[in-house]
């Protein structure tokens, strides 16, 4: 057992699937002499070089439909985005040609790629860089979403989405990258992989739930931390993948706890959130809600806001969950929750 | 020979009624007759120059038919052909939906290229991909069932016109201009293989001015990806003429740094030449360079309000090289009995 950062996890689960599959190569900028933007990738062009680590100039469209193609004619190719705001400028082949393909072939053009990078907000990097895409890309079927927290979901779910046949958006987090969390020693094994679809309850609990992904899961186990000494006991779920997303864990503790809450880095409107709540409503387990369920998450600002944007959710978070009327709070589920905007 | 054609010839002149003897001029006669050992096996060519950019030299300007060749690439260009204006008959009575690009009026270049490349190296297209799917090995009956929407085609109907997969063959792209990076990138992993194939990689002048594929070009050829980019310039994107799309229509000077061929597009031995010559740069061990070429056609008529269905019969159909299907030269019967090409 071992504290591992997120960041030394997805570079060894990447050394590791470079050693164990010839087909497999990172492309991206900065990636190989730079050692990656945030020095996910460092040392790997030192070991694997110039042909299997490649840094490519700024050309997101032009290098990710590269990747798509090199997928296509049989490579297994790590598409790295700076950050999913660049995303962006490539999303054309990210969905027409990476997503649809196995579809529109009716089978017959597998692509087998990993679009990964940092997702969400960072700290004071401006709206433009702030952007979560966890909705945008988890709307598409063809895809599949992976978001991970810690050490342990960043290695394993990195190893199945570079093992996976399809293509996989990959979700890190920039702020997560210098964390270190503790790691099994199975979890640190070659093949240790974890299954794409599957949450993790993280913190088992009876009262509410708390459903969350990426950075965010912290947050939920730190709040809940805060109110089990008040007496609320907080279940909290860490998503893993947000496609598929894995409904049935989410019902099964609805079942248990009958409250809600979601906690996530994306914008209100049509997001991840949104969609679990939609699940929930108009699934079978809506009768186990006492009351109505919200969405709380961090206002993305616009402009230099700095520090107090990164210290937000908690705030808000915690400050909704005192709220009179909460229901997690209140415990015998009567009161009117408020949407947090 | 010469007892039989006697022999026919009196047949012929016992149906018709008259008599070989009085050498009366009607009546049926064998007036002349070739058989199989009297044709040529082989002809030379002189082919069209192609304009060169940034390379000291172009492909040939003679080239070399044989037989043999010079039927598949007539079958080949012919079995298009009407397999195009019968999927326009079909889209026309609504038996075939959504998109349908036709390629009728430029299969001298799918099999030129098909000609000039193995059938283990790749290709990859745009949306006009009829042609391309059938020289690249899909049966007629699996295109029209996929172009009509049944499961016995090539996608089991779920791709349609524009979304045909073959071995080494990516289809059919719908997005204009997406295909070119991915052409790039099968050339990537060509290169990473070691395999020493190359990937042709097409697009339409309308494509040629899309952003991506400057990015394209500039990674091609600062990795030196065994990669042909071919132009196919059909005068019209959409609606839309060159010259009122591209500041500059010398699309094979638009690689800049890439080297690129003007070439003649309505000519199959023109676009082999070109293809062969573009092919064996790209190749491993050799120069191990993209390169770009244009294939200029006169503008079909593509169902443009603009062009219309008159300016279409005006095109010379199936070329072999100067001989048209309809105008029999002595060339031709040098080297095909009639009867052979008719049928």
């Amino acid at each position: 057992c071992s504290a591992v950062t997120v960041r030394d996890a997805l570079n060894q689960a990447m050394d590791e699937e470079l050693e164990r599959d010839e087909r497999v190569f990172l492309l991206g900028e900065e990636v190989a002499q730079y050692d990656g933007a945030y020095k996910v990738s460092r040392g790997l062009w030192k070991k694997y070089g110039d042909k299997r680590i490649i840094d490519t100039p700024i050309s997101e469209m032009g290098f990710a439909g590269i990747a798509v193609g090199a997928a296509m004619a049989g490579l297994r190719p790590i598409c790295e985005f700076m950050t999913f705001n660049f995303s962006m400028q490539a999303i054309d082949q990210v969905i027409n040609s990476a997503a649809k393909t196995y579809y529109m072939s009716a089978g017959l053009q597998p692509v087998p790629i990993v679009f990964r990078g940092p997702n969400g907000a960072s700290a004071g990097v401006a709206a433009q860089h702030s952007q979560c895409f966890a909705a945008w890309y988890a709307h598409c079927p063809g895809l599949k979403v992976v978001s991970p927290w810690n050490s342990e979901d960043a290695r394993g779910l990195l190893k199945a989405a570079i093992r996976d046949d399809n293509p996989v958006v990959f979700l890190e987090n920039e702020l997560l990258y210098g964390v270190p969390f503790e790691m099994s020693d199975e979890s640190q094994s070659k093949d240790f992989t974890i299954p794409i679809g599957k949450a993790k309850v993280e913190r088992q609990g009876s009262h509410v739930t708390l459903v969350s992904h990426s950075r965010f899961v912290g947050h939920c186990l730190d709040a809940a931390a805060v109110l089990a000494k008040e007496g609320v006991d907080c279940e909290v779920i860490n998503l893993r993948t947000i496609r598929p997303m894995d409904v049935e864990c989410i019902e099964g503790s609805v079942m248990k706890t009958n409250h809600l809450v979601t906690v996530e880095g994306g914008w209100p409107q049509f997001g991840v959130g949104a969609e679990i709540c939609a699940r929930i409503m108009e699934g079978e387990k809506f009768t186990c809600l006492v009351s109505s369920q919200f969405i709380s998450q961090k206002p993305v600002q616009s402009g230099p806001v700095v520090h107090s944007d990164l210290c937000l959710p908690v705030v808000f978070f915690r400050s909704c969950l005192q709220l009179p009327g909460c229901p997690g709070y209140q415990g015998n589920g009567r009161g009117h929750p408020h949407a947090v905007r | 020979m010469k007892t039989m054609l006697a022999i026919i010839s009196n047949a012929l002149c016992r149906i018709t009624g008259r008599s070989a003897v009085s050498g009366s001029t009607l009546g049926a006669r064998v007036v002349a007759s070739r058989s199989l050992s009297d044709f040529t096996p082989q002809a030379t060519f002189d082919i069209k120059k192609c304009d060169v950019h940034r390379l000291e030299a172009g492909p040939p300007v003679r080239a070399e038919l044989t037989r043999e060749q010079g039927l598949q690439y007539y079958r080949t260009m012919q079995t298009v052909r009407r397999m195009e204006l019968k999927a326009d008959q079909l889209y026309k009575q609504k038996i075939i939906r959504g998109f349908c690009h036709l390629y009728d009026g430029q299969e001298a270049c799918a099999a030129g290229i098909e000609a000039a490349i193995n059938p283990s190296d790749h290709l990859i297209t745009a949306y006009r991909a009829h042609g391309y799917t059938f020289t690249r090995g899909v049966s007629i009956r699996e295109i029209l069932a996929e172009l009509t929407g049944r499961r016995g085609g090539v996608a089991k109907g779920k791709g349609g016109s524009m979304h045909m997969y073959a071995p080494h063959f990516y289809g059919g792209n719908g997005i204009v201009g997406a295909q070119v990076p991915l052409g790039a990138g099968i050339a990537l992993a060509c290169q990473y293989q070691g395999n020493n194939q190359i990937c042709v990689t097409l697009y339409g002048d309308g494509a040629a001015n899309q952003g991506q594929l400057f990015e394209t070009f500039n990674m091609a050829a600062l990795w030196k990806l065994p990669c042909i980019f071919v132009c196919e310039n059909n005068k019209y994107g959409m609606g839309t003429s060159v010259e009122r799309a591209s500041a500059s229509t010398d699309y094979y000077k638009r690689g800049d740094f890439i080297p690129g061929l003007r070439v003649d597009g309505m000519d199959v031995l023109c676009v082999r030449e070109a293809a062969k010559f573009a092919a064996d740069h790209c190749r491993a061990g050799k120069v191990s360079e993209a390169l770009l070429l244009l294939l200029a056609m006169r503008a079909p008529a593509r169902g443009d309000a603009i062009l219309g269905r008159h300016a279409f019969l005006g095109i010379t159909p199936v070329r072999v090289k100067g001989l048209t299907f309809a105008n029999v030269s002595s060339l031709i019967c040098d080297f095909y009995g009639s009867s052979e090409l008719l049928h």
